[in-house]
């Protein structure tokens, strides 16, 4: 018996040769071709693909395996023997549509997300826009938690321990005034909303506030439902952000 | 499940995708199946062969039948799968003028519906070649010409 690696060289000079032939064949119009094409290539090119892609269903694999040699059959033309061999040509060629299979199936495995703020409308994924309430719902923390890479984790011991240290007294001086200075702008900024209740909205705004509640109570629609109350105050919210932007675009200038 | 079985299930597959492909003799088989309402033991019978031997044939380039190389492919094609030449030929001939006469039946139904549009166009383009002749007339009269 011939040693492994002879073997294998021999196995591939031989597929080489045969892939040479084909590819002459189809080129030529020979009637033939595509069947001893499919005949030769198919069973070995849906072994290959079934292994690399297990969580796709066979019967997507095979249609896939197919529609490749197929579309090699009827346009032999595009492929470059010398740039690529014939089966990874192939499995380059049937592997886009199982990779949208895949996503597919990883779609339907995920399902659609019940919207966290109104709790009616479905996402088909995150992020996204509730199509009951209209609000933009961001990617869901554990989603992000897999996305980003914890601090601690990456962070050296000393290092994540050692995150906050007293300021000196001369930062401590500038701390002070820096904060000063925001006072007064923030007094300046809230000093050109002239409706009372803006002027509310607004005071929350820069506080950071994100609870529905505290803007329902100042609009006066704490007793509509929760829904037809975020909607409100995302409009009310939505209307002052867009002020403060052109306010601080003026500032800067 | 053994080899053969899985080989025959994968061509089965691609002979049915190709089916949707004029490029290849599958068409051919599915149309000419619905035509005569064959089965495929029926048509592999007609044609001569086993009926594994169907998928084989489905995936082979289609000859066209007013090729220059038709004779010559229906040849090859038959000796590769071990059938009649003559019914190979009859059947590709016979699809052939079936799509022929769908073709010439759409555009004679495309030429009826818009007969009336057509007809005002041609008078329209008879009066602008008529009045472009009578100013080509008057130039050729020109005492530059």
């Amino acid at each position: 018996m011939a040693p492994r690696s002879r073997r294998q060289g021999q196995r591939r000079r031989a597929a080489r040769a045969f892939d040479g032939q084909i590819h002459r064949r189809l080129v030529d119009g020979e009637p033939t071709a595509p069947s001893a094409l499919a005949d030769t290539y198919l069973p070995l090119l849906i072994d290959h693909l079934r292994k690399k892609f297990r969580r796709v269903a066979e019967h997507e694999v095979m249609e896939a395996a197919a529609d490749a040699i197929l579309n090699y059959a009827e346009h032999p033309e595009r492929f470059d023997p010398a740039r690529l061999d014939l089966e990874g040509y192939l499995t380059m060629s049937a592997q886009g549509d199982l990779l949208n299979a895949l996503a597919r199936h990883r779609r339907h495995r995920e399902g659609p997300v019940e919207c966290p703020a109104c709790g009616e409308g479905q996402l088909a994924k995150l992020p996204g826009v509730c199509p009951a309430c209209g609000i933009a719902i961001p990617r869901g923390s554990d989603a992000t938690k897999r996305r980003d890479i914890a601090f601690e984790d990456v962070a050296e011991g000393e290092l994540a321990r050692n995150t906050w240290r007293e300021p000196n007294p001369a930062e401590a001086v500038e701390q002070s005034e820096k904060a000063g200075r925001a006072a007064d702008l923030r007094d300046k900024v809230l000093e050109t909303f002239t409706d009372p209740r803006d002027r509310q909205i607004v005071r929350l705004i820069l506080d950071g506030e994100r609870r529905t509640a505290a803007y329902s109570a100042i609009l006066g629609v704490q007793s509509l439902e929760i829904r037809e109350q975020r909607q409100i105050v995302k409009q009310h919210k939505d209307r002052l952000t867009q002020r403060l932007r052109r306010l601080g675009a003026k500032l800067r200038e | 499940m053994s080899e053969a079985s899985d080989r025959s299930r994968y061509l089965r597959i691609a002979a049915e995708r190709a089916a949707q492909r004029p490029f290849f003799i599958a068409r051919d088989l599915a149309e000419f199946r619905t035509l005569h309402g064959f089965s495929d033991n029926d048509l592999a019978a007609w044609l001569g062969c086993a009926p594994d031997r169907l998928p084989d044939l489905a995936l082979c380039r289609r000859p066209v039948p007013h090729g220059p190389r038709f004779r010559q492919d229906v040849q090859k094609v038959s000796q590769y799968i071990g059938i009649r030449p003559e019914r190979l030929a009859q059947l590709l001939r016979e699809i052939d003028a079936v799509d022929a006469f769908r073709r010439s039946d759409v555009a004679s139904y495309a030429a009826h519906s818009h007969g009336m549009l057509l007809a005002a166009r041609d008078r329209v383009e008879d009066e602008a070649s008529g009045a472009a002749e009578s100013r080509s007339r008057e130039d050729e009269g020109s005492p530059e010409s």
